[in-house]
C-alpha cells in the first residue's frame, strides 16, 4: 500500500496535485481495505500531533485550544446544564483522592488552562469558571488559578492536589508554584511526608514526585517549613532550593546552563583543571574520540574548514564517553569544580553536529560517583549556527542567562561558586547525535575549578538543622 | 427478534462516550481537514454540537456513527466554505473515510499505545520536523527553510518518517495479538 500512503502523505503536506486527490478518493471509494488503511494513517498522523503535543513544554497559543480541551468545552456546557461531577462518574481512577469538603462555595478561579486536560471538582472548566473545594488534576501542560485570597496556582505537567480551602492545599503529586499577595501570609503546602510549608509573603514552588518525596525553591521572600505538627520551623530564603528527606531540608545546588551560538570560534580556556592538572584522559567509543580524545582538553579548537582531521576536532557519536582525571598525587583531596563549558562546532549544513547533548558524571576522590547532569539534559543548536558553547556554572554566579537545572543531590555541597567538591575525574557521555542520530563534532572541554583545600567532610548534602528560637507558627486547621 | 431495550441517555452520559468516540472524530478532522488550527477549532464545534443535540441521539445506534455523522457535516461545511480553489475530498470519499474511522474503534487505545513506543525510536532530525509539522502546524516549505534544505527533502524525511512508524505500529499491534 505504499503508493496509498504516499498519495495520503501528499494529501496531509497539500503537495497532491487535484489528479492525485481524484486518484487517491477513488482508491477510498472503491476499496474498503484501502479506506481503512487510510484511517489508520490518519489516526497514527492525529495521534504523533497529540503526542508531540503531550510531551512538549507548554506553549500559550492565544484563541487557541488543542483538542483535549474540545472534551472540556463540551463538558464546560454539560455541566452548566446538570450541574453534576461527571468526571468522578466517568474519569476519575481509583485510589485517587476523594473531593475534600463538601462546602460548594467558590474557593478558585481558573485563569488559563494549556496543553492539557484539567479535572475540578465540578468536571471540565472553561477559563473565568469558578471552583469549589475538592481535588485537582492535570495530566499535562499547565493550568493557572488565582484563591479566593488572591494567591495565584500554577500547576504543570502532571499533577494532583487537594484544595481543602484558600488557605490550605495538599500537593500529592507534580509540580506546583505558588505566589502569595500580601495579606495571604500563613497560606500552607501540605506534602506526603507530613510536613509542611507555611508561607511568609513569597514565592516558591514545589515538586512531589510519586513515591511523595518533595523538594521546594523559595523565588521571593521567605517560608517556613514544619517536618511535623509540632516540629520547631526551618526558614528557607529566597535563592535557596532544598529536598526534604527524611524529616531534614537538604541544600541543592542548582546549575544554570548558558548556551551560546556562535559564527565565530568561542573563546578557549588555557588555565582549566583539564590542562593545568591533567593525569590523563580516556575514552569508550565507536568514533574518532576513541583516539584523540585528548585533543578536546589541550585548549585548541581546530577551524570551520570543514575537515575533522584538524588537531582539536573530534568526532562522537551517540553511547560514547570520555573520561579526564586530574592529577592527585600533590592534591591529594581532589578538587572543587566551579564551572564546566563545552565547545563543539560544524558547518550547519550537515544539521546538528553541534548539539549538545550528553550526561556528566563525577568520579570523588574516595571512588564514589554521582551524576551531575541527567541524560536527559540537551542543548539543541537552534538556530543552527557553526558552534556552539555550553557554560556550566552555579546558579547566581555569573551565568548569562540560563535555565536551570538541578544537579543531582548527591554531587552537590555548599559553598560559593563550587558545584561539587573532592573530585577526582570527570566523565562525559553523549546522550544526543547530530543528524540521523549520527556523531557530533566536539572541539573542547574546560573544566575549571581549584584543588580542594579543606577535606570534604562527605559527598553528602549537609543537613540544615532547625534554628534555635524559632517559634512555631501556627496551621490553619484542615 | 424482540427489539433491544435501551435506557434513556442522561446528559451525564455524553462524556463517556464522547471520550471513546474523540480519537476517531479527531483523526477524521485533522487527516481531511489538515490545518492543525482549523481541526481543532472544528473539532470543538462538533463537540459543542454533539452535546446541544445529544438528546436527538437515538442510543439503540452506535453513538461513533452518529458523531461522525456530525463531524462529516463540518468537514463539508469547511471545504465549502474554503472554496472551489482548495484541492479536497469530495463528500462520497469523506463519506467512505468516515466509515473507516469508525471500524477503527476497537483499536485506536492500542494504536496509540503502540505508537508512544515507536515514537522513542525516530532519529533526531525525524523528530524536529514532525514536531514543526505537528506541533508547530508549519508547512514543508517553512520547515525546509528552517533546517536549510529543499521541501521535497523534506517531504521525503517526514514521509519516510511516518511510514516507519506506521509499521512499527503494525507489528508491535501484532505482536500483541493484531486488532481485534
Amino acid at each position: 500500500m505504499s503508493d496509498l500512503r504516499e498519495l495520503l502523505h501528499r494529501y496531509e503536506t497539500g503537495e497532491a496535485t487535484a489528479e492525485e486527490v481524484a486518484e487517491l478518493s477513488a482508491l477510498i471509494k472503491s476499496d474498503p481495505a484501502a479506506a481503512r488503511e487510510a484511517a489508520q494513517w490518519m489516526l497514527m498522523t492525529s495521534d504523533v500531533a497529540e503526542s508531540l503535543e503531550e510531551q512538549a513544554e507548554p506553549q500559550p497559543r492565544i484563541a487557541r485550544r488543542n483538542f483535549k480541551l474540545a472534551l472540556a468545552s463540551a463538558a464546560a456546557v454539560l455541566l452548566a446544564v446538570c450541574g453534576v461531577a461527571i468526571y468522578l462518574l466517568v474519569f476519575s481512577a481509583p485510589g485517587s483522592p476523594s473531593t475534600a469538603s463538601p462546602d460548594s462555595s467558590p474557593v478558585a478561579t481558573l485563569i488559563e488552562s494549556i496543553g492539557g486536560t484539567l479535572t475540578t471538582p465540578t468536571g471540565f472548566p472553561a477559563e473565568g469558571d469558578e471552583f469549589p473545594a475538592g481535588d485537582y488534576a492535570l495530566d499535562a501542560g499547565r493550568a493557572q488559578f488565582v484563591l479566593t485570597n488572591r494567591v495565584t496556582v500554577e500547576l504543570r505537567g502532571e499533577t494532583l492536589l487537594r484544595m481543602h480551602n484558600p488557605a490550605n492545599i495538599y500537593l500529592a503529586r507534580g509540580h506546583a508554584e505558588f505566589k502569595v499577595p500580601a495579606g495571604a501570609e500563613g497560606f500552607t503546602v501540605h506534602l506526603p511526608d507530613q510536613s509542611k510549608i507555611i508561607d511568609l509573603g513569597t514565592a516558591f514552588e514545589v515538586d512531589t514526585d510519586d513515591a511523595g518525596r518533595s523538594r521546594f525553591r523559595v523565588t521571593e521572600g521567605a517560608v517556613a517549613w514544619y517536618a511535623a505538627p509540632d516540629a520547631d520551623s526551618v526558614l528557607v530564603s529566597a535563592g535557596q532550593t532544598v529536598r526534604i528527606e527524611e524529616g531534614w531540608l537538604h541544600d541543592v545546588a542548582v546549575i544554570a546552563v548558558t548556551t551560546q551560538q556562535l559564527d565565530t570560534p568561542p573563546t578557549v580556556g588555557s588555565d582549566d583543571l583539564a590542562q593545568t592538572h591533567l593525569l590523563a584522559s580516556a575514552s569508550v567509543g565507536t568514533d574518532e574520540v576513541s583516539t584523540r580524545h585528548a585533543e578536546l582538553f589541550n585548549g585548541e579548537i581546530g577551524n570551520a574548514d570543514g575537515a575533522s582531521t584538524d588537531t582539536g576536532e573530534v568526532k562522537i557519536a551517540p553511547g560514547d564517553s570520555v573520561t579526564v582525571t586530574f592529577d592527585t598525587s600533590t592534591h591529594t583531596r581532589g578538587y572543587d569544580i566551579s564551572g564546566i563549558d563545552t565547545i563543539f562546532g560544524w558547518n550547519p549544513v550537515a544539521g546538528g553536529r553541534s548539539n549538545q547533548g550528553f550526561s556528566i558524571t563525577l568520579t570523588y576522590i574516595d571512588g564514589s560517583t554521582a551524576t551531575l547532569v541527567e541524560p536527559t539534559h540537551w542543548e539543541p543548536n537552534t538556530p543552527a549556527s557553526y558552534w556552539t558553547k555550553v557554560s556550566m556554572r552555579r546558579a547566581g554566579d555569573g551565568a548569562l542567562h540560563s535555565e536551570e537545572i538541578a544537579l543531582n543531590a548527591q554531587a552537590v555541597i555548599d559553598g560559593p561558586s563550587v558545584v561539587a567538591r573532592g573530585v577526582k575525574a570527570v566523565t562525559f557521555t553523549l546522550t544526543h547525535g547530530g543528524n540521523a542520530g549520527g556523531s557530533v563534532v566536539a572541539r573542547e572541554i574546560d573544566i575549571f575549578g581549584t584543588p580542594t583545600t579543606a577535606s570534604p567532610e562527605t559527598n553528602q548534602p549537609k543537613p540544615t538543622r532547625p534554628e534555635n528560637g524559632n517559634t512555631p507558627l501556627k496551621e490553619t486547621p484542615l | 427478534m424482540a427489539p433491544h431495550s435501551h435506557k434513556p441517555l442522561e446528559p451525564a452520559d455524553f462524556p463517556g462516550l464522547w471520550v471513546n468516540a474523540q480519537p476517531i472524530v479527531r483523526s477524521f478532522i485533522f487527516g481531511t481537514v489538515r490545518n492543525l488550527h482549523d481541526a481543532e477549532d472544528i473539532l470543538q464545534e462538533v463537540a459543542r454540537s454533539a452535546f446541544v443535540s445529544f438528546d436527538s441521539y437515538d442510543p439503540a445506534r452506535p453513538f461513533n456513527g452518529w458523531v461522525m455523522t456530525l463531524a462529516r457535516r463540518r468537514v463539508v461545511d469547511h471545504f465549502r466554505k474554503a472554496g472551489s480553489d482548495t484541492i479536497a475530498f469530495d463528500e462520497s470519499t469523506l463519506d467512505a473515510l468516515g466509515e473507516a474511522h469508525e471500524s477503527l474503534h476497537d483499536v485506536t487505545h492500542a494504536r496509540r499505545v503502540a505508537l508512544d513506543a515507536c515514537m522513542k525510536q525516530i532519529h533526531e532530525r525525524g523528530r524536529l520536523a514532525l514536531e514543526m509539522r505537528y506541533k508547530e502546524n508549519r508547512a514543508v516549505k517553512d520547515i525546509a527553510a528552517s533546517m536549510k534544505t529543499s521541501p521535497h527533502a523534506i517531504s521525503v524525511l517526514l514521509y519516510k518518517v511516518k511510514a516507519s512508524l506506521a509499521d512499527c505500529i503494525d507489528r508491535k499491534v501484532a505482536e500483541q495479538g493484531g486488532e481485534r
